[in-house]
């Protein structure tokens, strides 16, 4: 299978990882391996680069993260759970949009032998 | 296996970042949680711990290239604002200078804070206090000398300093079992943002000697000397706060811990 590196992915892995949320919230590792899972083994991403995604994500109000309750029997590191917010809900349906757009015009064109 | 390998891979990335101390030690965390998890993930595979490290760290990218994605995670006054500054260093090695160590007592670390304390407001005093007799004698005030004053304030601060530091820890051990609104926290943290108003106030008393012919303070000056004293708490709160940070880092967040169960449930 042709995998899709970073380089392709910038500028969208911040709808993706929206997306990813609009299935359940989840801490990072969570998300990481729902993304690879949508991406059916096609996405080779570094790990680390969800969370500048993350938390400029939450910087924008578009998810909330809420360290889990050290209570709940886990030993070592504690994870941070991302949910989406409203706003986040609203940004994640205009990519959409977008994205159909995007993929409507862009494929009419490449779609189009001359 | 020990945790020292995940700790200076994320050190790495993450201490070039310009960002509150806040924001840092979260960053700490989640990559943290995130390597123990890749590394569980990993150990399945052959059982081989170093290797399973290894390539949990390579599978999180590119060390410099992260530092730089988490800095522009970073909103640009933060940023801005945590620039480091040269003079700035000196602040971090006193702040070093006056932790606890490791093999310190908390009564042992508390008196050697007091020592310190007492000691910079003594040589404050020795500028001060020469000030204040001159303005004194100038105005033939019948006010108690600024000496005495200055005498008093001395062993408030040592007393002060001692019981001071010693809350200021128990406040820390309260919060490592219990949240900020836990009944202990906020005694602790009251008295010991008692002490710091008290110590404060002392020496404002002392280096405004002569201000007025009558009082220390006129009865306006309380209200505003009060409202000042109010930063006491909040700037305690956020000392407890990165102390206990510290403190976390330190043990690698549970890391070792967490390490050696998945190795026995192995």
């Amino acid at each position: 299978m042709q995998r899709i590196e970073r380089d392709a992915l910038r500028g969208h892995l911040e709808a993706m990882v929206l997306a990813s949320l609009d299935r359940g919230e989840g801490h990072g590792f969570e998300l990481m391996r729902r993304l690879e899972a949508l991406g059916s083994g096609a996405l080779t991403l570094k790990e680390g680069t969800l969370y500048p995604v993350l938390y400029r994500l939450e910087e924008a109000g578009l998810v909330r993260g809420e360290w889990e309750n050290d209570s709940q029997g886990r030993r070592g590191p504690r994870r941070r759970i991302y949910r989406l917010t409203a706003k986040g809900r609203r940004e994640l349906a205009r990519r959409r949009e977008d994205w159909s757009h995007f993929v409507a015009v862009v494929g009419r064109i490449l779609g189009a032998p001359a | 296996m020990k945790p020292q390998m995940f700790i200076e891979s994320i050190e790495q990335i993450v201490t070039p970042v310009r960002a509150s101390g806040m924001r840092k030690d979260r960053m700490r965390e989640e990559l943290a949680a995130h390597l123990v998890a890749s590394w569980e993930e990993e150990l399945e595979r052959d059982g081989n711990e170093p290797a399973a490290a290894e390539r949990a760290i390579r599978r999180l990218g590119d060390g410099v290239m992260l530092s730089s994605g988490l800095q522009e995670s970073v909103p640009f006054l933060e940023r801005w604002l945590f620039t480091p500054l040269p003079f700035l260093n000196c602040l971090d090695d006193l702040d070093f200078a006056l932790r606890r160590k490791n093999s310190e007592t908390p009564l042992r670390h508390a008196a050697r804070i007091a020592i310190v304390m007492t000691a910079a407001i003594a040589a404050l005093e020795m500028i001060a206090v020469p000030v204040a007799s001159v303005i004194q004698a100038r105005r033939c005030s019948d006010q108690p000398t600024a000496a005495l004053f200055a005498a008093a304030s001395l062993m408030f601060t040592a007393a002060g300093g001692i019981l001071f530091t010693l809350l200021f820890e128990a406040t820390i051990r309260a919060l490592r079992e219990a949240s900020w609104l836990q009944m202990r926290v906020v005694v602790c943290m009251a008295l010991a943002s008692l002490f710091v108003i008290g110590l404060g106030l002392g020496f404002v008393s002392i280096v405004s000697l002569g201000g007025h012919p009558q009082a220390l303070f006129a009865w306006s000056d309380w209200p505003r000397l009060l409202a000042c004293s109010l930063i006491a708490p909040p700037m305690l709160a956020s000392a407890a706060r990165d102390e206990r940070s510290r403190q976390r880092a330190q043990c690698g967040w549970g890391m070792a811990r967490a390490l050696k169960v998945t190795r026995v449930q192995g």
